[in-house]
């Protein structure tokens, strides 16, 4: 099933545009799916995904205060629920390049020349996808 | 450990002893002593006559009904009727009578402690009550509720009634001193009808006198100890639940992000108090122990949350809370140790346990107050949710919803199926912490009071 769910992500990396809508898409996929494998896994790996998870959630919902029209307009991709036979790494590394295309899109927003409010809401949800990013790339196999 | 109701009156019991003894053995070494120890006297009277007005009246509501009626009827069945009658025959309320000194300000005597404290145990009782009678805490339904307050009339009411019959000690030990007779019936005059209504008083209190009752209460202020991980994982945990309280009840917060944190510190919480356990949490069971299962439910409704758009950042001051709790409890319990069996039972490892027990209590009791703020929120229509994350079950139950994915519309009110989903895991998680007490439980136990050994009712007869 990560089969599906590395081409839904990847249909999902080609649409979303480079703003912040496009941001609040990929971000919005990969809490989800994050979330979704959290509940198939053992606890324990399934806390961590779940901490994961609420951090790049978090890092949407600022980008949701920050821009309110955003998540009326953005789309809003759920990667489907996930078999059961599923392989953990192969699944991570979707999730991470979901993450990865939403830190390409934060670079040029929190560019010099941009607002300064933008700019400061481009590092604050940049260090939140990165941190999530720092678990599931350290996470236990 | 935080004073408690039971605590300060307790206390201010072993005072009102203390000082009678201090009369009863000692008497006075001259007049100046005798003059202010009989101001401490009334003063003590007065906050014992404050403290029981209190208890029956807290707003001050109903003080024009409360005047006597039937003067000096002291087989009254009516305990507002009884305690009117007391506090008239008392005399007058707000006036101190003339003849009646005031004690010198470095006079030091157990009996001021006394009254200190009983307005100390008023005050800290009034923190959780409004001037109109509205709630301020989770404990403020056990402030409020009548019965209680008449259960504790009746330890005043015993106080009361031991401080009255301490005026023969007085008196006796103030003729030793030779001050005139007159004097000394002036001071203390002649209470017996006021002796009989406070034995009426606490016969009638009495039977509203069960359980715990108020002792348990302590002050609506949360403040946090640090240093200690344990002591500050309960404090930060009590001030957590009271702001869980006050969400669901004085200021909702419109953020459904609030209920996702707290939701996540839950799920947190009971996989490391698991781990303290030892129990064995990575392999899937069939019938997994009740913390772990309690951890998932926790972990579904924090999945199930999320699906919500917020329609506003949470609250700062519940998150800086959360995110400390998560921090201690990753801290006292780390996952990636190796956990021990239970069979090393030093204190300091019952000392963990215990707070981690406690914490995974609150939370429970935490969950069961966010479904309140969750019923609330999605009554006021800010709950909206991504069209495209609505199957086609939902969708098919609800027109509204279909009709605004037809049109294209990318989010809609949440539909009602959607919502009972997620009551569906409050439920769930309701359900996993069943044994917890809806009620909030005691957090410090009260000392016990017990009068003192030296105290016996029969040598307050007259002997000095």
């Amino acid at each position: 099933m990560s089969y599906t769910w590395s081409t839904g992500a990847a249909a999902v990396l080609e649409h979303v545009g480079n703003d912040w809508a496009g941001v609040w898409s990929l971000l919005f996929a990969a809490t989800k799916a994050t979330f979704r494998l959290s509940l198939l896994v053992p606890l324990d790996l399934g806390a961590e995904l779940a901490y994961a998870a609420m951090d790049s959630g978090e890092a949407r919902d600022e980008v949701g205060w920050a821009h309110p029209d955003v998540p009326l307009a953005a789309l809003a991709v759920d990667l489907g629920p996930a078999s059961q036979s599923l392989d953990v790494s192969a699944t991570r590394a979707v999730i991470v390049s979901l993450l990865d295309g939403a830190l390409h899109r934060l670079t040029p927003l929190g560019a010099a020349g941009r607002a300064p409010s933008d700019r400061q809401l481009a590092r604050r949800v940049g260090s939140k996808v990165l941190a999530a990013r720092d678990v599931l790339m350290d996470l236990r196999p | 450990m935080r004073a408690t109701y039971g605590d300060l009156v307790g206390r201010a019991g072993v005072d009102i002893h203390t000082g009678l003894l201090q009369v009863m053995r000692r008497g006075f070494h001259d007049p100046t002593q005798a003059q202010n120890t009989v101001g401490t006297y009334y003063d003590l009277l007065a906050a014992l006559r404050n403290h029981a007005w209190w208890l029956l009246d807290p707003a001050k509501a109903r003080s024009a009904d409360l005047p006597p009626q039937g003067r000096g009827r002291p087989d009254h069945d009516d305990l507002d009727r009884v305690a009117a009658n007391l506090f008239a025959s008392l005399g007058p309320l707000t006036q101190r009578p003339v003849q009646m000194p005031y004690p010198e300000p470095t006079f030091d005597h157990p009996w001021r402690d006394a009254a200190d404290k009983l307005g100390a145990a008023t005050d800290l009782l009034a923190t959780h009550v409004g001037p109109r009678y509205e709630p301020r805490s989770e404990q403020a339904a056990l402030v409020l509720d009548l019965e209680q307050r008449h259960g504790a009339l009746a330890f005043i009411a015993a106080l009361t009634d031991l401080t009255l019959n301490a005026d023969s000690a007085i008196g006796a030990a103030c003729r030793h001193r030779d001050i005139p007779w007159e004097q000394v019936n002036q001071w203390l005059p002649d209470r017996s009808t006021t002796k009989a209504l406070t034995h009426r008083m606490h016969q009638l209190a009495s039977q509203h006198d069960q359980g715990r009752g108020l002792r348990d209460v302590t002050t609506n202020i949360y403040p946090v100890r640090e240093g200690d991980p344990v002591v500050e994982l309960g404090d930060r945990m009590l001030r957590l639940r009271h702001a869980a309280w006050q969400l669901a009840a004085a200021t909702p917060d419109y953020s459904v992000v609030t209920l996702h944190d707290l939701a996540g510190l839950g799920m947190a919480a009971h996989m490391h108090t698991a781990h303290a356990h030892g129990i064995d949490y990575r392999e899937p069971s069939t019938s997994p122990n009740r913390l772990v299962a309690t951890a998932r439910a926790f972990q579904r409704l924090m999945v199930d949350l999320d699906d919500y758009l917020a329609p506003g950042p949470p609250n700062p001051a519940i998150r800086v809370d959360i995110l400390a709790v998560r921090q201690i409890v990753a801290e006292i319990v780390p996952l990636h140790r190796p956990a021990r069996a239970l069979t090393i039972s030093d204190p300091q490892t019952r000392n963990t346990l215990e707070a981690l027990h406690g914490t995974c209590e609150a939370l429970g009791q935490i969950a069961h107050m966010n479904q309140t703020v969750f019923a609330t929120l999605s009554r006021s229509e800010l709950l909206h949710v991504p069209t495209r994350l609505l199957d086609g079950e939902t969708l098919s139950e609800d027109p509204i919803a279909t009709a605004a994915k037809l049109t294209g519309a990318r989010r809609i009110l949440a539909p009602m199926a959607r919502v009972r989903e997620t009551v569906q895991r409050y439920e769930a998680v309701d359900a996993a912490t069943g044994h917890i007490a809806p009620y909030v439980a005691p957090v410090a136990r009260a000392t016990a009071y017990e009068p003192p050994a030296l105290y016996r009712p029969a040598e307050f007869e007259g002997r000095p």
